[in-house]
């Protein structure tokens, strides 16, 4: 004997369509976020090797403090995004000395010369009056019109500042919090 | 009797380098350890250094004053060779993954010379940050920077 059965299925929660409606709110949130994210990244960059900086009362806008900024949100065709922070190439390029300022160490002599590449007087020793004219070995000569060749070495090791460990270490609570934020969001 | 403690950060950073140290010298021979970052340019290579470069804090839960730490160490190790460097650095990841003792550390009050150590927990790795060489190009033979590798972990205490 045949027997018919009905049931009758009630889902409870967003419908399919206000979940679609939530995932790309997300998504546009997400690229907003991660802006955010990105800029805040650049800015603990400043911070810490700002507030570690042995000569406080030197402040550059080209300094290294200010080279990372961040390259801008972009949305990948795949629907995934990306945020870069400085740019080694330009590190390496502009700022020879990041690496030692982050992990510390004995950088190599800089040649170049003071002033007009005089001989260097004595008396002038420590005042810093004539100014350094760096030239790698692609900008050679190292002396300037006067003949004289100077080194700059530094007196001792640098002390590693580890700024980019502090960061990435920041970054990972912010990026916790970022996470937590989004779980309850899509909980609701 | 000892009567000053010394506080969880410097307890944190005495026991893992103690730790560290400990594991080194029953392993090695002729390795320095030390904590802070320019004594290793004093020493005779190859030299450790560990050192407590940062914290988190923040509420282990919302509206209570339990709190959670993390600390961020760096290990750099100043080797002779290559080989060496590569050696140390995997002999030391062992090391971390299984955990360490946490000591407190006390002294007499108003003399630190000596410290004295109980063990009350645990030290254990939450994340390895990094493990890598740190490369600064051409350097010369006499350089202590030129076999240098650095290895980051975050840790946290047992409660």
């Amino acid at each position: 004997m045949a027997v018919s059965v009905s049931a009758k299925v009630t889902r409870t929660g967003p419908s399919i369509d206000e979940l679609m409606t939530n995932v790309k709110l997300l998504q546009a949130l997400s690229v907003k976020e991660l802006d955010r994210l990105a800029k805040q990244v650049s800015s603990d960059f400043r911070y810490y090797i700002n507030h570690s900086r042995h000569r406080p009362g030197q402040y550059n806008k080209n300094s290294l403090a200010n080279a990372f900024t961040d390259s801008g949100v972009v949305v990948l065709p795949d629907g995934s995004v990306s945020v870069g922070i400085g740019n080694i190439a330009e590190l390496d390029a502009n700022y020879k000395y990041w690496k030692f300022v982050n992990y510390g160490g004995t950088p190599p002599r800089t040649m170049g010369y003071f002033g007009h590449g005089e001989p260097p007087d004595p008396g002038l020793a420590g005042v810093g009056t004539q100014v350094f004219h760096h030239r790698s070995a692609a900008s050679a000569p190292f002396a300037g019109p006067g003949g004289k060749t100077s080194y700059l070495l530094t007196p001792g090791p640098i002390r590693a500042m580890n700024y980019i460990e502090k960061v990435t270490n920041k970054l990972t609570i912010r990026w916790g919090n970022l996470r937590e934020k989004y779980f309850s969001t899509l909980q609701k | 009797m000892a009567d000053s403690y010394l506080r969880q950060s410097r307890s944190i950073e005495l026991s893992t380098k103690y730790a560290i140290e400990t594991a080194i010298n029953a392993n090695w021979t002729g390795i320095t350890t030390v904590k802070t970052f320019l004594s290793a340019y004093d020493k005779t290579l190859p030299v450790v250094c560990v050192r407590l470069i940062d914290e988190n804090v923040n509420r282990l839960e919302i509206s209570a004053n339990t709190l959670k730490y993390d600390y961020l160490f760096n290990i750099d190790i100043f080797a002779t060779s290559d080989g060496q460097r590569l050696d140390l650095a995997d002999f030391l990841i062992d090391f971390l993954k299984d955990s360490w003792v946490y000591y407190t550390w006390t002294h007499k009050s108003g003399d630190n010379s000596i410290l004295e150590k109980s063990a009350t927990g645990r030290l254990a790795v939450q994340e390895f940050t990094a493990n890598h060489r740190v490369d600064f190009g051409d350097t010369e033979t006499t350089n202590p920077d030129r076999f240098r590798h650095s290895i980051g972990i975050r840790v946290r205490k047992s409660s």
